[in-house]
Order: C-alpha cells, then sequence, then structure tokens
C-alpha cells in the first residue's frame, strides 16, 4: 500500500469532501491489497479482478461511511471479503466449482502465467485465513500488526497462519524451486 | 532464521507487475466510476430501496398493534373503535415518514386498550 495511517486519513478525508484526485489516490493505494484478499477467497485471478473492482467502486462510493479513517484499509478489504464470498455464493449456485481450471487461454502459456498457475494451485490447498495472511503478508507487503487487524486475529495467530502457510506451499511447489524466491 | 520465515516470491501473481498500464487504467477508472457514482441524483427507485427497510420495520410494527388488539378484543369480547384508533395512528406514522418508538407504540396499545375497557 506504501501509504501510513496519516496519509490514508488525510486522503480519506479529501475523497469525504469530493476530492477526485483523492479517490484516485485511494485506489491506487489499495486496489492490489483488495485484490490479493479478493484472490484468497475466490481462487481465480480473473474473478478476483473482478471482485476487486467492485468491492472497491462500491467503497469509494460509500466512503462516508468510512467512520475511522486511519483505518480505511481494513475497512475496506472487510468490504472487498464480504463481496469475494457474496461472489462464491453465487458461482456455487451456478454449480461451478471453486477449483475448476479456468477456461483455456488463446495465446500461448508464458513463464509467469505457468508460474501463477501453479502458484494458484498451491495456494488452493490453504486454508482461507491462511492464503489471505501469505498473499498480504508476501505479496503485498502488510505487516503482521496490519494483517491481525484487518482479519481480526492476534499478531501471534497471524505469524504462525504464516509459517504454516510457508511451510505447505514450499511442499507442495517443492524445495528450491527458483520460483520460490526468498 | 529457518527457511519457512522467508517470504516466498508471489510475484507472478501481481498483476500490477505484470501489466503496469493497465493495472493503473484499471485504478483510475474504479476511481472515476465511483466518484461518478457518488456525484449522481437520488433516483425515486433508489429513495424506494432507502425507504424499504424502515416501511417494512413499520407494517411489522402495525401489525403487531393490530394483532395485540385483536387479542385484548377477543379475550373481552367487546368489538370497540379501537382498530380504528390503532389504525389512524399507524396512518399518522406512515404520513411522517417515522419509525414510532416502542414508548409510542405501547401508549397506543395503552389508549386503544383502555377505548376498549370503556
Amino acid at each position: 500500500v506504501g501509504l501510513t495511517g496519516d496519509a490514508t486519513a488525510a486522503l480519506v478525508l479529501r475523497a469525504k469532501a469530493g476530492d477526485v484526485q483523492a479517490f484516485d489516490a485511494l485506489a491506487r493505494a489499495y486496489l492490489r491489497a483488495a485484490y490479493s484478499v479478493a484472490l484468497a477467497v475466490v481462487g481465480r485471478a480473473a474473478d478476483a479482478e473482478d471482485v476487486a473492482q467492485d468491492a472497491l467502486v462500491l467503497a469509494l462510493e460509500r466512503i462516508d461511511s468510512c467512520r475511522e479513517p486511519a483505518r480505511f484499509g481494513g475497512w475496506l478489504l472487510a468490504i472487498v471479503r464480504n463481496q469475494a464470498l457474496n461472489w462464491l455464493d453465487r458461482r456455487k449456485l451456478r454449480d461451478v466449482p471453486a477449483n475448476e481450471p479456468p477456461p483455456a487461454a488463446t495465446a500461448p502459456p508464458t513463464r509467469d502465467s505457468l508460474l501463477a498457475d501453479r502458484l494458484l494451485h498451491a495456494l488452493s490447498g490453504l486454508s482461507p485465513v491462511a492464503r489471505e495472511v501469505v498473499l498480504l503478508h508476501d505479496l503485498e507487503g502488510f505487516t503482521h500488526g496490519e494483517i491481525a487487524e484487518t482479519l481480526g486475529i492476534s499478531e501471534v495467530m497471524c505469524r504462525q497462519h504464516l509459517f504454516r502457510a510457508r511451510q505447505e506451499l514450499r511442499a507442495e511447489l517443492g524445495e528450491g524451486k527458483e520460483s520460490l524466491g526468498g | 532464521m529457518t527457511m519457512h520465515d522467508s517470504r516466498i516470491d508471489l510475484s507472478p501473481l501481481d498483476p500490477s507487475r505484470l501489466e503496469p498500464e493497465r493495472w493503473d487504467a484499471l485504478a483510475l477508472s474504479i476511481a472515476r466510476r465511483a466518484y461518478e457514482r457518488r456525484q449522481r441524483p437520488v433516483t425515486i427507485s433508489m429513495q424506494i430501496v432507502h425507504w424499504a427497510r424502515p416501511v417494512t420495520a413499520l407494517a411489522a410494527a402495525a401489525a403487531l398493534v393490530l394483532w395485540g388488539l385483536a387479542l385484548i378484543d377477543a379475550q373481552h369480547g367487546t368489538p370497540t373503535a379501537s382498530g380504528n384508533d390503532a389504525a389512524l395512528a399507524v396512518a399518522a406514522w406512515a404520513e411522517s415518514d417515522e419509525l414510532p418508538s416502542a414508548r409510542e407504540m405501547l401508549i397506543t396499545l395503552q389508549e386503544t386498550g383502555n377505548g376498549n375497557a370503556r
């Protein structure tokens, strides 16, 4: 996200006052975090992007109801999570398995897309909370404190989720692969 | 630090890294959509949706009052104008677009109940 609580609060107050630049800045700063949470719930990149977009539009449209501007991130991600869960329910109603592979792409797979598929497959084996923790920490760069606040868990629990999630991902992906980084 | 303490490279899942221009355009389009929706004047259908919950609560409260009155009438076996009184009170609440408080409902119930006793 790259914004301090104070900077976020200032942007939220400007957005509430109708400053369009503040809307731009908030959307740019929080879109990826919204995407990470959506991906943790729905499990597919394209779907996560749709959910993140809709949730961010909804949250920014209703920014007046964000009572603690410095905690905009937690408030937004709760909206994203709810939207993603609703989306998942609708997908279940349409009787499409959540872990069904996406339709075959017309373009040939790239190294990045193959790695992304492997990572998504490995992530699908984790619990939803563990997925969210590892995505927010290792992809988005959230601190344990920030993740704990948005998920309503303790920092200790957050660290445990991350430790186990990494362990399981490494086991699934295979130790020492270049894609694992570190 | 053990191996499990080090971060996993999830960057292949990062759309902002893979397609930075598209991602930036997406963020801007989200901001503009939200901004425009926020500026949009309230339509009749939005107003109806906005009123749906209080109106439903009002209807439930009215039903409760009328049910209570019917119960009292049935117990006393004295048909009175209490139903009309309650209906007038409910109509007044609906006209003012405000939900009655629990106190107001109890007073109405009591007054119409007294009407029964007279």
